[in-house]
Protein backbone atom coordinates (compact mmCIF):
# COMPACT_ATOMS: atom_id res chain seq x y z
CA UNK A 1 0.00 0.00 0.00
CA UNK A 2 3.21 2.09 0.21
CA UNK A 3 3.32 2.21 -3.19
CA UNK A 4 0.09 3.95 -3.61
CA UNK A 5 -0.04 5.92 -0.99
CA UNK A 6 3.05 8.12 -2.61
CA UNK A 7 1.25 8.01 -6.04
CA UNK A 8 -1.53 9.40 -4.41
CA UNK A 9 0.63 12.31 -3.28
CA UNK A 10 3.02 12.33 -6.60
CA UNK A 11 1.25 12.43 -9.20
CA UNK A 12 -0.54 15.55 -8.76
CA UNK A 13 2.43 17.73 -8.03
CA UNK A 14 4.39 16.55 -11.39
CA UNK A 15 3.38 19.11 -12.94
CA UNK A 16 4.04 21.47 -10.69
CA UNK A 17 7.86 19.72 -9.93
CA UNK A 18 8.48 19.91 -13.60
CA UNK A 19 7.57 23.37 -14.09
CA UNK A 20 9.95 24.38 -11.47
CA UNK A 21 12.57 22.01 -12.49
CA UNK A 22 11.99 23.69 -16.00
CA UNK A 23 12.32 27.26 -14.88
CA UNK A 24 15.56 26.33 -13.30
CA UNK A 25 17.20 24.45 -16.27
CA UNK A 26 15.05 25.91 -19.34
CA UNK A 27 15.64 22.73 -21.49
CA UNK A 28 13.10 20.21 -21.74
CA UNK A 29 15.21 17.31 -21.86
CA UNK A 30 16.82 18.30 -18.62
CA UNK A 31 14.07 18.96 -17.04
CA UNK A 32 12.57 15.27 -17.94
CA UNK A 33 15.76 13.28 -16.63
CA UNK A 34 15.45 15.73 -13.55
CA UNK A 35 12.50 14.81 -12.68
CA UNK A 36 13.54 11.42 -13.07
CA UNK A 37 16.19 12.11 -10.64
CA UNK A 38 13.87 14.17 -8.26
CA UNK A 39 11.23 10.91 -8.41
CA UNK A 40 13.61 8.44 -7.78
CA UNK A 41 14.57 10.42 -4.33
CA UNK A 42 11.21 11.11 -3.43
CA UNK A 43 10.50 7.46 -3.48
CA UNK A 44 13.67 6.89 -1.67
CA UNK A 45 13.07 9.20 1.03
CA UNK A 46 9.43 8.33 0.92
CA UNK A 47 9.68 6.44 4.82
CA UNK A 48 11.08 10.37 5.88
CA UNK A 49 7.84 12.39 4.64
CA UNK A 50 5.54 14.38 7.51
CA UNK A 51 2.10 13.98 5.77
CA UNK A 52 1.36 16.60 7.97
CA UNK A 53 2.98 18.80 5.22
CA UNK A 54 2.12 19.52 2.07
CA UNK A 55 3.68 17.06 -0.06
CA UNK A 56 4.42 19.60 -3.06
CA UNK A 57 6.53 21.48 -0.85
CA UNK A 58 8.60 18.93 0.75
CA UNK A 59 8.99 17.44 -3.12
CA UNK A 60 10.35 21.16 -3.89
CA UNK A 61 12.06 21.32 -1.51
CA UNK A 62 13.98 17.90 -2.74
CA UNK A 63 13.70 19.10 -6.11
CA UNK A 64 15.68 22.44 -5.28
CA UNK A 65 18.80 20.16 -3.87
CA UNK A 66 19.01 17.72 -7.23
CA UNK A 67 18.70 21.34 -8.92
CA UNK A 68 21.92 22.07 -6.86
CA UNK A 69 23.74 19.24 -7.60
CA UNK A 70 22.63 19.30 -11.35
CA UNK A 71 24.19 22.49 -11.61
CA UNK A 72 27.28 21.07 -9.96
CA UNK A 73 27.68 18.79 -12.67
CA UNK A 74 26.17 19.14 -16.03
CA UNK A 75 25.30 22.70 -16.01
CA UNK A 76 28.81 23.79 -16.47
CA UNK A 77 29.58 26.69 -18.55
CA UNK A 78 25.68 27.30 -18.53
CA UNK A 79 24.20 30.44 -16.56
CA UNK A 80 21.85 29.28 -13.86
CA UNK A 81 20.17 31.09 -11.71
CA UNK A 82 21.67 31.72 -7.84
CA UNK A 83 20.82 29.50 -4.71
CA UNK A 84 18.26 32.58 -3.27
CA UNK A 85 16.52 32.79 -6.86
CA UNK A 86 15.85 28.57 -6.99
CA UNK A 87 15.05 28.75 -3.20
CA UNK A 88 12.26 31.84 -3.85
CA UNK A 89 11.32 29.66 -7.45
CA UNK A 90 10.46 27.01 -5.11
CA UNK A 91 8.50 29.30 -2.40
CA UNK A 92 6.85 30.44 -4.72
CA UNK A 93 5.97 27.29 -6.77
CA UNK A 94 4.79 25.96 -3.57
CA UNK A 95 2.09 28.64 -2.42
CA UNK A 96 0.88 28.63 -6.41
CA UNK A 97 -0.37 24.76 -5.74
CA UNK A 98 -3.79 24.42 -6.44
CA UNK A 99 -5.08 21.02 -6.06
CA UNK A 100 -7.45 19.83 -8.05
CA UNK A 101 -5.65 22.38 -10.70
CA UNK A 102 -9.08 23.04 -13.04
CA UNK A 103 -6.08 25.09 -15.59
CA UNK A 104 -5.69 21.78 -17.66
CA UNK A 105 -9.21 21.12 -18.13
CA UNK A 106 -9.68 25.09 -19.81
CA UNK A 107 -6.27 25.23 -21.55
CA UNK A 108 -7.58 23.80 -24.73
CA UNK A 109 -10.91 25.90 -25.54
CA UNK A 110 -8.46 28.63 -24.94
CA UNK A 111 -5.66 27.44 -27.46
CA UNK A 112 -8.63 26.89 -29.86
CA UNK A 113 -9.37 30.57 -29.63
CA UNK A 114 -6.36 31.95 -30.32
CA UNK A 115 -5.33 33.21 -34.05
CA UNK A 116 -4.04 31.29 -36.50
CA UNK A 117 -1.07 32.63 -36.40
CA UNK A 118 -0.07 32.67 -32.43
CA UNK A 119 -1.81 28.92 -32.56
CA UNK A 120 0.62 28.03 -35.30
CA UNK A 121 3.54 29.39 -33.32
CA UNK A 122 2.53 28.00 -29.97
CA UNK A 123 2.24 24.29 -32.01
CA UNK A 124 5.39 24.20 -33.52
CA UNK A 125 7.07 25.43 -30.31
CA UNK A 126 5.21 22.46 -28.21
CA UNK A 127 4.03 19.98 -30.10
CA UNK A 128 6.62 19.88 -33.06
CA UNK A 129 9.28 21.00 -30.08
CA UNK A 130 11.02 23.66 -32.09
CA UNK A 131 13.60 25.79 -31.13
CA UNK A 132 12.65 29.54 -32.43
CA UNK A 133 15.18 30.03 -34.53
CA UNK A 134 13.64 26.89 -36.69
CA UNK A 135 10.83 28.59 -36.06
CA UNK A 136 11.08 31.41 -37.79
CA UNK A 137 13.29 30.04 -40.59
CA UNK A 138 10.12 27.62 -41.37
CA UNK A 139 7.93 30.76 -41.03
CA UNK A 140 10.37 32.95 -42.91
CA UNK A 141 10.32 35.58 -40.22
CA UNK A 142 12.70 37.34 -37.89
CA UNK A 143 13.39 35.77 -34.76
CA UNK A 144 12.10 38.73 -33.08
CA UNK A 145 8.79 38.07 -34.55
CA UNK A 146 8.31 34.91 -33.29
CA UNK A 147 9.78 36.06 -29.41
CA UNK A 148 6.86 38.58 -29.34
CA UNK A 149 4.19 36.08 -31.30
CA UNK A 150 4.95 33.61 -28.33
CA UNK A 151 5.08 36.17 -25.92
CA UNK A 152 1.44 37.64 -26.50
CA UNK A 153 0.05 34.03 -27.35
CA UNK A 154 1.64 33.02 -23.61
CA UNK A 155 0.12 36.10 -22.39
CA UNK A 156 -3.91 35.82 -23.94
CA UNK A 157 -3.70 32.26 -23.20
CA UNK A 158 -3.15 32.97 -19.63
CA UNK A 159 -5.80 35.90 -19.10
CA UNK A 160 -7.91 33.06 -21.28
CA UNK A 161 -7.76 30.68 -18.49
CA UNK A 162 -7.84 33.30 -15.45
CA UNK A 163 -11.05 34.70 -16.87
CA UNK A 164 -12.23 31.04 -17.39
CA UNK A 165 -11.79 30.38 -13.90
CA UNK A 166 -13.12 33.40 -12.62
CA UNK A 167 -16.52 32.94 -14.03
CA UNK A 168 -16.68 28.74 -14.33
CA UNK B 1 3.26 42.08 -15.00
CA UNK B 2 4.09 44.59 -17.44
CA UNK B 3 5.45 43.75 -20.60
CA UNK B 4 8.84 44.08 -20.72
CA UNK B 5 9.35 41.29 -17.68
CA UNK B 6 6.76 39.81 -19.77
CA UNK B 7 9.60 39.19 -22.47
CA UNK B 8 12.30 39.05 -20.27
CA UNK B 9 10.83 36.16 -18.56
CA UNK B 10 9.71 34.25 -22.16
CA UNK B 11 13.31 34.86 -23.07
CA UNK B 12 14.50 33.60 -20.25
CA UNK B 13 12.48 29.98 -20.49
CA UNK B 14 12.64 29.95 -24.17
CA UNK B 15 16.89 30.16 -23.71
CA UNK B 16 17.27 32.93 -25.91
CA UNK B 17 18.36 35.33 -22.86
CA UNK B 18 21.68 37.17 -23.09
CA UNK B 19 23.80 36.47 -19.72
CA UNK B 20 22.91 40.11 -18.53
CA UNK B 21 18.99 39.75 -19.15
CA UNK B 22 19.62 36.45 -17.00
CA UNK B 23 21.50 38.75 -14.30
CA UNK B 24 18.86 41.18 -14.56
CA UNK B 25 15.93 38.95 -14.05
CA UNK B 26 17.74 36.91 -11.04
CA UNK B 27 18.15 40.29 -9.56
CA UNK B 28 14.19 41.12 -9.54
CA UNK B 29 13.55 37.51 -8.25
CA UNK B 30 15.74 38.60 -5.68
CA UNK B 31 14.15 42.01 -5.13
CA UNK B 32 10.45 41.02 -5.86
CA UNK B 33 8.74 37.34 -4.58
CA UNK B 34 5.95 38.46 -7.11
CA UNK B 35 8.51 37.74 -10.02
CA UNK B 36 9.47 34.49 -8.42
CA UNK B 37 5.89 33.82 -9.01
CA UNK B 38 5.42 34.57 -12.70
CA UNK B 39 8.38 33.12 -13.41
CA UNK B 40 7.09 29.87 -11.84
CA UNK B 41 3.76 30.56 -13.36
CA UNK B 42 5.21 30.64 -16.81
CA UNK B 43 7.19 27.53 -16.61
CA UNK B 44 3.70 26.08 -15.37
CA UNK B 45 2.14 27.14 -18.54
CA UNK B 46 4.97 25.47 -20.27
CA UNK B 47 4.03 22.12 -19.14
CA UNK B 48 0.24 22.92 -19.82
CA UNK B 49 0.61 22.96 -23.12
CA UNK B 50 3.02 20.20 -23.55
CA UNK B 51 0.51 18.65 -21.51
CA UNK B 52 -2.52 19.94 -23.85
CA UNK B 53 -0.65 19.74 -27.19
CA UNK B 54 1.70 16.72 -27.74
CA UNK B 55 -1.14 14.04 -26.60
CA UNK B 56 -3.57 15.83 -29.43
CA UNK B 57 -0.90 15.03 -32.28
CA UNK B 58 0.13 11.75 -31.23
CA UNK B 59 -3.59 10.21 -31.37
CA UNK B 60 -4.18 12.34 -34.20
CA UNK B 61 -3.71 9.80 -36.01
CA UNK B 62 -5.33 7.40 -34.01
CA UNK B 63 -3.78 4.30 -36.00
CA UNK B 64 -4.26 1.66 -33.38
CA UNK B 65 -8.00 2.70 -33.21
CA UNK B 66 -7.66 2.71 -29.53
CA UNK B 67 -5.45 5.68 -29.25
CA UNK B 68 -6.40 7.57 -26.48
CA UNK B 69 -4.81 11.08 -24.85
CA UNK B 70 -1.54 10.11 -23.75
CA UNK B 71 -0.84 12.16 -20.92
CA UNK B 72 2.11 14.72 -20.20
CA UNK B 73 5.43 12.80 -18.50
CA UNK B 74 3.24 9.50 -19.98
CA UNK B 75 1.78 8.47 -16.56
CA UNK B 76 -1.68 8.73 -15.66
CA UNK B 77 -2.79 7.79 -12.17
CA UNK B 78 -4.33 4.74 -12.97
CA UNK B 79 -1.50 3.86 -14.75
CA UNK B 80 1.03 4.60 -12.48
CA UNK B 81 -1.08 2.60 -10.03
CA UNK B 82 -0.74 -0.16 -11.59
CA UNK B 83 2.84 -0.60 -11.27
CA UNK B 84 4.44 -2.60 -8.57
CA UNK B 85 7.37 -0.65 -6.59
CA UNK B 86 9.00 -3.53 -5.32
CA UNK B 87 11.93 -2.35 -6.93
CA UNK B 88 12.41 -0.40 -3.67
CA UNK B 89 13.32 -3.29 -1.47
CA UNK B 90 14.87 -4.98 -4.53
CA UNK B 91 18.84 -5.40 -4.85
CA UNK B 92 19.78 -3.51 -8.07
CA UNK B 93 20.02 -6.50 -10.58
CA UNK B 94 19.50 -5.34 -13.95
CA UNK B 95 22.25 -3.13 -13.17
CA UNK B 96 24.40 -5.72 -11.92
CA UNK B 97 24.11 -7.38 -15.23
CA UNK B 98 26.02 -5.03 -17.28
CA UNK B 99 29.72 -5.19 -17.49
CA UNK B 100 31.41 -1.77 -16.69
CA UNK B 101 33.68 -0.13 -18.88
CA UNK B 102 35.90 2.83 -17.95
CA UNK B 103 34.96 5.94 -19.37
CA UNK B 104 38.24 6.63 -21.42
CA UNK B 105 37.80 2.73 -23.01
CA UNK B 106 34.01 3.98 -23.74
CA UNK B 107 34.57 7.39 -24.74
CA UNK B 108 37.76 5.84 -27.37
CA UNK B 109 35.10 3.36 -28.56
CA UNK B 110 32.72 6.30 -29.38
CA UNK B 111 35.06 8.49 -30.90
CA UNK B 112 36.65 5.47 -33.35
CA UNK B 113 32.49 4.72 -34.27
CA UNK B 114 32.49 7.99 -35.80
CA UNK B 115 35.23 8.19 -37.47
CA UNK B 116 34.02 5.18 -39.11
CA UNK B 117 30.30 6.42 -39.49
CA UNK B 118 31.68 9.58 -40.71
CA UNK B 119 33.51 7.83 -43.49
CA UNK B 120 29.92 6.26 -44.73
CA UNK B 121 28.69 8.18 -47.88
CA UNK B 122 24.57 7.18 -48.76
CA UNK B 123 23.77 7.22 -52.15
CA UNK B 124 19.83 8.09 -52.18
CA UNK B 125 17.52 7.62 -54.85
CA UNK B 126 15.20 10.26 -55.88
CA UNK B 127 12.27 9.05 -57.65
CA UNK B 128 8.14 9.61 -56.47
CA UNK B 129 5.67 12.56 -56.08
CA UNK B 130 5.29 15.13 -53.28
CA UNK B 131 3.45 12.42 -50.84
CA UNK B 132 4.37 9.34 -52.10
CA UNK B 133 8.09 9.12 -51.77
CA UNK B 134 10.12 6.19 -53.82
CA UNK B 135 13.10 4.37 -53.26
CA UNK B 136 15.86 7.48 -53.02
CA UNK B 137 19.03 8.26 -53.70
CA UNK B 138 20.84 11.05 -53.48
CA UNK B 139 24.74 12.11 -52.60
CA UNK B 140 25.16 13.42 -49.19
CA UNK B 141 27.87 15.57 -47.97
CA UNK B 142 29.65 14.75 -44.59
CA UNK B 143 28.17 17.02 -41.98
CA UNK B 144 25.84 16.62 -39.09
CA UNK B 145 23.63 13.37 -39.68
CA UNK B 146 19.91 14.06 -41.26
CA UNK B 147 17.51 11.38 -41.20
CA UNK B 148 15.77 10.71 -44.51
CA UNK B 149 13.34 7.81 -45.91
CA UNK B 150 15.65 5.86 -48.33
CA UNK B 151 13.12 3.87 -49.17
CA UNK B 152 9.49 3.69 -49.48
CA UNK B 153 6.50 3.41 -51.61
CA UNK B 154 3.46 4.75 -52.95
CA UNK B 155 2.05 3.54 -49.55
CA UNK B 156 3.96 5.39 -47.47
CA UNK B 157 3.52 9.39 -46.82
CA UNK B 158 5.21 12.14 -44.74
CA UNK B 159 2.92 14.60 -43.11
CA UNK B 160 4.32 18.35 -42.52
CA UNK B 161 2.84 20.65 -40.40
CA UNK B 162 4.45 23.53 -42.10
CA UNK B 163 3.61 22.78 -45.85
CA UNK B 164 4.04 20.15 -48.05
CA UNK B 165 7.40 17.44 -48.07
CA UNK B 166 9.16 16.75 -51.31
CA UNK B 167 10.19 13.11 -51.64
CA UNK B 168 13.75 14.01 -51.77
CA UNK B 169 14.05 16.63 -48.61
CA UNK B 170 15.64 15.64 -45.40
CA UNK B 171 13.26 14.76 -42.56
CA UNK B 172 12.96 17.85 -40.23
CA UNK B 173 11.31 18.15 -36.80
CA UNK B 174 7.68 17.34 -36.30
CA UNK B 175 7.54 15.36 -39.74
CA UNK B 176 5.28 11.96 -39.19
CA UNK B 177 5.92 9.25 -41.36
CA UNK B 178 3.35 7.20 -41.97
CA UNK B 179 2.79 3.36 -43.29
CA UNK B 180 -0.09 1.95 -44.91
CA UNK B 181 -1.40 -1.48 -44.46
CA UNK B 182 0.48 -3.05 -47.28
CA UNK B 183 3.76 -0.88 -47.44
CA UNK B 184 6.90 -0.99 -45.54
CA UNK B 185 10.16 2.50 -45.26
CA UNK B 186 13.60 2.73 -43.85
CA UNK B 187 14.18 5.57 -42.72
CA UNK B 188 18.55 5.83 -42.35
CA UNK B 189 20.70 8.41 -41.07
CA UNK B 190 23.13 9.90 -43.52
CA UNK B 191 26.51 10.13 -41.98
CA UNK B 192 26.32 6.61 -40.00
CA UNK B 193 24.88 3.22 -40.54
CA UNK B 194 21.89 3.94 -38.54
CA UNK B 195 18.18 2.56 -39.82
CA UNK B 196 14.59 2.07 -38.83
CA UNK B 197 12.66 -0.26 -40.86
CA UNK B 198 8.68 0.36 -40.29
CA UNK B 199 6.60 -2.61 -40.54
CA UNK B 200 3.51 -1.54 -42.52
CA UNK B 201 0.87 0.42 -40.28
CA UNK B 202 3.74 1.84 -38.74
CA UNK B 203 4.07 5.62 -37.67
CA UNK B 204 6.81 7.91 -36.03
CA UNK B 205 7.06 11.34 -35.87
CA UNK B 206 10.83 13.37 -35.49
CA UNK B 207 10.33 14.86 -31.59
CA UNK B 208 13.46 16.74 -31.83
CA UNK B 209 17.46 16.34 -32.99
CA UNK B 210 19.58 18.64 -31.21
CA UNK B 211 23.41 17.89 -29.60
CA UNK B 212 22.76 17.39 -26.02
CA UNK B 213 18.72 15.79 -26.53
CA UNK B 214 19.30 13.55 -28.94
CA UNK B 215 17.73 11.93 -32.01
CA UNK B 216 13.93 11.61 -30.20
CA UNK B 217 11.58 9.29 -32.19
CA UNK B 218 8.27 8.66 -31.75
CA UNK B 219 6.88 5.34 -32.12
CA UNK B 220 2.91 6.42 -31.71
CA UNK B 221 1.89 2.77 -33.23
CA UNK B 222 3.34 -0.07 -35.06
CA UNK B 223 6.18 -1.55 -35.32
CA UNK B 224 10.34 -0.69 -36.18
CA UNK B 225 13.22 -3.14 -36.62
CA UNK B 226 16.32 -1.10 -35.79
CA UNK B 227 19.90 -0.81 -36.75
CA UNK B 228 21.83 1.21 -34.65
CA UNK B 229 25.45 2.35 -35.29
CA UNK B 230 27.48 3.81 -32.68
CA UNK B 231 26.25 6.54 -30.88
CA UNK B 232 27.20 10.01 -30.00
CA UNK B 233 26.80 10.25 -26.18
CA UNK B 234 25.28 13.93 -26.49
CA UNK B 235 22.99 12.54 -29.68
CA UNK B 236 21.78 9.04 -28.89
CA UNK B 237 19.02 7.60 -30.37
CA UNK B 238 16.21 7.49 -28.42
CA UNK B 239 12.78 6.18 -29.17
CA UNK B 240 9.71 7.19 -27.22
CA UNK B 241 6.12 4.76 -27.46
CA UNK B 242 2.66 5.76 -25.17
CA UNK B 243 4.24 3.36 -22.64
CA UNK B 244 8.23 3.79 -22.67
CA UNK B 245 11.36 5.35 -23.76
CA UNK B 246 14.38 3.26 -25.21
CA UNK B 247 18.14 5.05 -25.36
CA UNK B 248 20.46 3.32 -27.88
CA UNK B 249 24.08 3.52 -27.87
CA UNK B 250 24.55 1.37 -31.02
CA UNK B 251 22.28 -1.97 -31.79
CA UNK B 252 20.08 -4.31 -33.58
CA UNK B 253 16.60 -4.54 -31.80
CA UNK B 254 13.02 -4.25 -32.74
CA UNK B 255 10.16 -2.00 -30.85
CA UNK B 256 6.43 -2.63 -31.19
CA UNK B 257 4.19 -0.35 -30.28
CA UNK B 258 0.23 0.40 -30.17
CA UNK B 259 -1.57 2.79 -27.74
CA UNK B 260 -1.51 0.58 -24.82
CA UNK B 261 1.27 -1.74 -25.67
CA UNK B 262 5.62 -1.42 -25.82
CA UNK B 263 7.93 -4.22 -26.09
CA UNK B 264 10.92 -4.42 -27.26
CA UNK B 265 13.25 -7.23 -28.67
CA UNK B 266 16.95 -6.69 -28.84
CA UNK B 267 19.06 -8.76 -31.13
CA UNK B 268 22.56 -7.25 -30.60
CA UNK B 269 23.93 -4.58 -27.81
CA UNK B 270 21.96 -3.27 -25.40
CA UNK B 271 19.08 -0.96 -24.73
CA UNK B 272 18.26 0.72 -22.23
CA UNK B 273 14.15 0.61 -21.62
CA UNK B 274 12.44 3.64 -18.96
CA UNK B 275 9.11 3.09 -18.11
CA UNK B 276 7.52 6.31 -18.49
CA UNK B 277 4.47 5.66 -15.85
CA UNK B 278 6.97 5.47 -12.97
CA UNK B 279 10.34 6.16 -14.60
CA UNK B 280 11.58 2.96 -13.67
CA UNK B 281 14.33 1.36 -16.04
CA UNK B 282 16.23 -1.79 -17.18
CA UNK B 283 18.96 -2.60 -19.78
CA UNK B 284 17.70 -5.27 -22.33
CA UNK B 285 20.33 -7.34 -24.12
CA UNK B 286 20.63 -9.75 -26.57
CA UNK B 287 18.48 -12.28 -27.11
CA UNK B 288 16.51 -10.31 -24.09
CA UNK B 289 12.88 -8.79 -24.38
CA UNK B 290 10.85 -6.73 -22.02
CA UNK B 291 7.37 -5.17 -22.46
CA UNK B 292 5.38 -2.56 -20.69
CA UNK B 293 1.16 -2.06 -20.92
CA UNK B 294 -0.99 0.34 -20.09
CA UNK B 295 -3.89 -0.88 -17.73
CA UNK B 296 -6.68 -3.15 -19.18
CA UNK B 297 -4.95 -2.67 -22.42
CA UNK B 298 -5.43 -5.78 -24.66
CA UNK B 299 -2.40 -7.77 -25.18
CA UNK B 300 -1.51 -7.35 -29.21
CA UNK B 301 -0.61 -10.74 -31.24
CA UNK B 302 2.48 -10.01 -30.91
CA UNK B 303 3.11 -9.70 -26.87
CA UNK B 304 5.05 -12.20 -25.21
CA UNK B 305 6.30 -14.41 -27.95
CA UNK B 306 8.20 -17.05 -26.83
CA UNK B 307 11.72 -15.63 -28.00
CA UNK B 308 14.22 -14.54 -26.24
CA UNK B 309 14.21 -14.31 -22.52
CA UNK B 310 11.67 -11.44 -20.29
CA UNK B 311 13.72 -8.99 -18.14
CA UNK B 312 10.65 -7.91 -17.04
CA UNK B 313 11.45 -8.57 -13.39
CA UNK B 314 13.89 -6.15 -13.40
CA UNK B 315 12.45 -3.17 -13.78
CA UNK B 316 14.16 -0.36 -11.28
CA UNK B 317 13.77 2.74 -10.07
CA UNK B 318 16.87 3.09 -8.58
CA UNK B 319 19.02 2.40 -11.46
CA UNK B 320 21.79 4.99 -12.35
CA UNK B 321 22.14 5.49 -15.79
CA UNK B 322 26.18 3.47 -16.62
CA UNK B 323 28.08 3.84 -20.28
CA UNK B 324 24.99 5.56 -21.51
CA UNK B 325 24.62 9.94 -21.58
CA UNK B 326 21.33 10.97 -22.49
Amino acid sequence: MEQNEFLKHFLPSQRALWAYLQAATRDVNETDDLLQDVSNVLWEKFDHYDPARPFTAWALGIARLQVLKWRQSKARGKRVLSDDALTALAEAAAHAVEEPDPRPALLNGCIQALQERARKVIEMKYAGGLPIKEIADQLGQQVGAIEMALVRARRALRECVERKMKYA
Amino acid sequence: MNAELDILISRYLDGTASSEEIDALEQRIGGDRLVAGEVYQAAYLDALLRDALVPAQASANDLAGDAGPIPLFGRTPAAASQRSFDEKREPDQAYRMRPRFSPLVRWGAIAASLLLAAAIVWRVARVGSNSTPEVAAKQTEKGPSIARIVEGGPGVTVERATGPWASNEPLAVADRVQTATNATAIVAYDTESTRMRLAPNTGIRLISDLPGQGKRWELYSGALSCQVDHQSPDRPLILMTPQAKATVVGTKFDLKATAGWTRLEVTDGTVRMTRLSDNATVYVSAGQYVEVSAPGAAAPQWAAAPAGDNVGAFWSTKIKPAGISE
